[in-house]
Formats: C-alpha cells, sequence, structure tokens
C-alpha cells in the first residue's frame, strides 16, 4: 500500500462503552503497555544481512501509547478537540500519517471519544503489519483484565530456514495458485486508475435484527458455520458488482480468508499475525445461490485443510517475507492480470468474547474498520458482539462507484435478509 | 469417544493446556466458526462421519459429551 501511495494499511478497532471515560485510568494503562512493549514505538526495518523485516525494539523508546482526547460539537466540556461525529474520526485514523512503521513513533494509539453523558468509545488505531485482529482481540483482553503481559517479541525472531527449504514447503500452494489465472478472476480494482482515500461504511445491526440475520443462516448453512456463510455473503456481493461491470463474462471470484493455526507448538508473540490468509476460488456458477456458494466455501475450505495447504501457506508468506515486494507482485500482476484477489474478507467471529468491561464501563459494542488496498478494492467483514452484528464494507475511493455501491449492499441486503443503510 | 474429542478440541483447535471436561462450555473455552469447521473434519476423518448443517446447532456443540453423543447417534443410523 505504502509503496502504491496508497496509505499505510492501518485500522481502526472501535469499542463502545457504557458510562464515563476514567481517563487515569486509560492513560495509566496506555503507560504500562508503552513500558512493557518497546515493538509499540519500535520502526519496522530490512536487515541487510538477509532482507528479513524486523522490528527495531533494541531501539525504540517505552513511551506510553499516546491518548487522544476527543469530543462532538457541542460537547466541550468532556476534554480534548472537537470532531465532527465517530465516521469522521474513523476516517481520518484509517487515512492518517501519524503511524508510520518505518519510522520511531508510535504503532498503536488510544482515541477516546465521548459520544454522550453516558456513551464514549475507545478507538484503537493501529497498523496492520504490527498484528492482525486475532492479536488485537488478545490486546483488548489484556486491556480489559487490567493486567501486564511480558515482552514476547523475541518470540517473533525469524528462524534461518534457507528459502530453499522454504520453497519446497511452499511448492503444494504455489501449484494451487497456478490454477488461478486460468479463471480470470477480476476484482473492484480499476487498472489505470489511481485510488483514492480509505472509505468505509459500518452496518450496526440491533438485536432484533441480527436475530432475523442469524435465522437465516440457521435455515440456509446451520448455526454454527458463521464464516462460510458471511464470507458468501460477502463474495456474492462483490461478484454481482464485477458481473454488472463485464456482463461478458463469468466472473469468477478469489477469496482470501484467514485461517486459525492448528496445533501450533510455537506461541505467537502478542504483536503478530495469529492467522494464515488462504486463497480460493469460487466459480461464477457456484455463486449463482447462497446456500450451494456457502456448501462450495466449506467444501473448498475443507479440502485446503486436508490437502496441508496452510503450512504451504505459511512457508510461501515466509518466503515472500525476504523479498522484496517488486520480486512477488511482478509475476502476480502479469499472471493475475494485475490482480491479487477479489476481495478482503476477515474479522469475522464474536467481537472480544467473554470480555464484559473494560477500563470499568460495560462494552455495549464493537468492530473493526480496517483499510484495504486496491487492488482489490474491497473487503467486507463482520463480527457480532452479544447478538449484536456489525458489517464494515471498507473500499478505496475510485474502486466502486455509488450506483455499484448499492448495487452491492442490495446483494448483501438479500442474502442477509434485512436491509443494509 | 469423548474424551478423544474433548483432546481434539483442547489440543488441534483451542491449543489450549487448559483442562476441558465432557461437560466444559466449549464455547465459553473459544470455540468458534473456524473452529467448528476444523471439528467437523476432524470427526469425518477420525469417526467417518459427516455431520449435516442441519445438525450444527450450539446445543449440539456445547460440550464435549453432546458433540460424542451426536457422533455416535450418526454412527449408529
Amino acid at each position: 500500500m505504502r509503496r502504491t501511495s496508497q496509505g499505510r494499511h492501518l485500522a481502526a478497532t472501535v469499542v463502545e462503552l457504557e458510562g464515563t471515560p476514567d481517563l487515569e485510568r486509560i492513560c495509566r494503562s496506555a503507560e504500562r503497555l508503552g513500558k512493557d512493549h518497546p515493538i509499540l514505538h519500535a520502526r519496522n526495518e530490512r536487515s541487510k544481512k538477509d532482507w528479513i523485516a524486523r522490528w527495531r525494539t533494541d531501539l525504540a523508546s517505552r513511551e506510553a501509547v499516546p491518548v487522544r482526547r476527543w469530543h462532538l460539537p457541542g460537547a466541550p466540556t468532556a476534554g480534548g478537540e472537537e470532531v465532527p461525529s465517530l465516521d469522521e474520526l474513523i476516517g481520518r485514523i484509517i487515512n492518517g500519517t501519524e503511524i508510520d512503521i518505518h519510522a520511531a513513533g508510535p504503532n498503536l494509539i488510544f482515541h477516546v471519544l465521548v459520544l454522550s453523558p453516558d456513551r464514549w468509545v475507545l478507538l484503537l488505531a493501529w497498523s496492520h503489519s504490527l498484528m492482525d485482529a486475532v492479536g488485537m482481540t488478545k490486546l483488548l483482553q489484556l486491556l480489559a483484565s487490567d493486567a501486564s503481559a511480558p515482552d514476547d517479541s523475541s518470540l517473533a525472531a525469524m528462524d534461518a530456514t534457507p528459502v530453499s527449504e522454504l520453497y519446497k514447503q511452499a511448492y503444494p500452494m504455489i501449484e494451487e495458485m497456478r490454477k488461478f489465472p486460468s479463471r480470470r478472476p477480476r476484482s473492484l480494482h480499476r487498472k489505470g486508475a489511481r485510488p483514492g482515500a480509505s472509505r468505509f461504511h459500518v452496518a450496526a445491526f440491533g438485536r432484533e435484527e441480527t436475530a432475523v440475520i442469524r435465522t437465516k443462516m440457521a435455515a440456509t448453512a446451520g448455526e454454527l458455520l458463521l464464516l462460510p456463510y458471511f464470507a458468501s455473503c460477502a463474495a456474492r456481493a462483490v461478484q454481482a458488482v464485477i458481473a454488472a461491470r463485464f456482463p461478458e463474462e463469468d466472473a469468477s471470484i478469489l477469496l482470501s480468508l484467514p485461517v486459525q493455526r492448528q496445533s501450533d507448538p510455537a506461541k505467537r508473540p502478542l504483536f503478530s499475525n495469529h492467522m494464515t490468509p488462504y486463497t480460493l476460488l469460487l466459480t461464477g456458477e457456484e455463486l449463482a445461490e447462497l446456500k450451494p456458494a456457502t456448501s462450495a466455501l466449506y467444501r473448498k475450505y475443507a479440502d485446503f485443510m486436508r490437502r496441508k495447504l496452510p503450512a504451504a501457506m505459511h512457508a510461501l508468506m515466509r518466503m515472500m517475507e525476504r523479498c522484496p515486494s517488486r520480486f512477488y507482485n511482478l509475476p502476480a500482476f502479469i499472471y493475475m492480470r494485475g490482480e491479487i484477489c477479489s476481495l478482503f474478507h476477515s474479522h469475522t467471529g464474536a467481537f472480544l468474547p467473554g470480555v464484559d468491561t473494560m477500563f470499568g464501563c460495560r462494552i455495549a459494542n464493537g468492530y473493526h474498520v480496517p483499510s484495504v488496498s486496491a487492488p482489490p478494492g474491497i473487503g467486507i467483514f463482520f463480527s457480532e458482539h452479544e447478538g449484536q452484528l456489525a458489517l464494515t464494507i471498507s473500499w478505496k475511493e475510485g474502486c466502486i462507484t455509488p450506483l455499484e455501491l448499492e448495487l452491492l449492499k442490495e446483494t448483501l441486503s438479500q442474502d442477509l435478509g434485512i436491509p443494509v443503510p | 469417544m469423548e474424551q478423544e474429542l474433548i483432546e481434539i478440541v483442547r489440543t488441534e483447535i483451542l491449543d489450549t493446556s487448559e483442562p476441558l471436561t465432557p461437560q466444559s462450555d466449549l464455547f465459553a473455552a473459544g470455540l468458534d466458526s473456524m473452529g467448528i469447521m476444523q471439528l467437523l473434519l476432524a470427526i469425518e476423518d477420525k469417526f467417518g462421519v459427516a455431520i449435516d448443517p442441519a445438525d450444527l446447532s450450539r446445543e449440539n456443540f456445547s460440550t464435549g459429551a453432546k458433540i460424542a453423543a451426536l457422533v455416535a447417534g450418526k454412527q449408529a443410523a
């Protein structure tokens, strides 16, 4: 993203809380977190010796994580700077420049926004290079427990597996990926157009609306298969836009999903990617109806797991960590017509399971707003907190027209069984 | 079978050292949608039983004992 001037792959995590913020307590936590984890102020640098990107924690300060205070118009007594709305603040964060992993400085920032006398938001701005949503969940659990966690960043040290060995391990995934170009998958990225700012739309469904969505899901895919169901909804929505844009093509969708590590003997450090991505292809035919699409997605996931492809994908990612991005972008752009996948989809599941309160306040709701690169130019994410589903659509300006966005929402509305505002 | 299922959940899916009993609430222990998908695969591989989507309810998967009863029922059918 940075190389193509698309921003810094930042994400915002929103935790809506009841009551009023205890700033002293939040600042204490921010101070402790910064002191315990130098990675939060470290810069990321490629070693000249092995070209692997590493966090320079040896040079980092142990400052407190910055805490910024905000208030809405008409509520200056809440303190901090004025911001027109929560969405405006999220937009500023995911398009911001304050977090820069290549320079010394904060990689995580706390924002406190008072919405009303009895409702406030803790907004965490973070770099996706620092961790993924699972890492963020672990961090939020740590904050909620008001405990310390030892610095475990040394666990992130790369092993010295030679690239030739990694290539052997990664080969099954490379073979798998060679099948993709023949289906000519597309994304919403418009070739030749320079992607603009990161945009987003959050639809936070209430408990009754979520119950309607859940009932439809249970009748279609069973009560528990959230990931294939919501991933199918997301894939079908993007496919509807691509099919409208290229009516003469049989639009296949290349879906990038996270896969949970299994029996991982190497415990991951808090600030790291806890999930391995995997990519699967869904044909236009498979996506024609929601129920078969969900079944197809689950079958392909099962096939991916049975063929032990997560390990191959993990080896491929480790290989790529050692290469300049141009090294792997170029073949991808040649063989895939410039596409890497059709959409991003992750963060599915319960938001902060097992945690009811944070900083002494009850958690009312929560969701993530990650920025996305172009290609693919779009990401669709779902999460749920205490029976309240949140849908986040994130895109790059210029990748989707207002009319196409309406088509995307309409398709999502039909599949979810409830209007997406 | 109960114990075998619990060990699969504990070591291969939740990857936890916390003890689990046949009555432990697996959702409270962290079993999520992705974990369910992995568990379904493990059940197919180890017990030769494919679970229908209609049987995928929180009730059926809430504890190791209930999953074992579901799998045993499928094997007997």
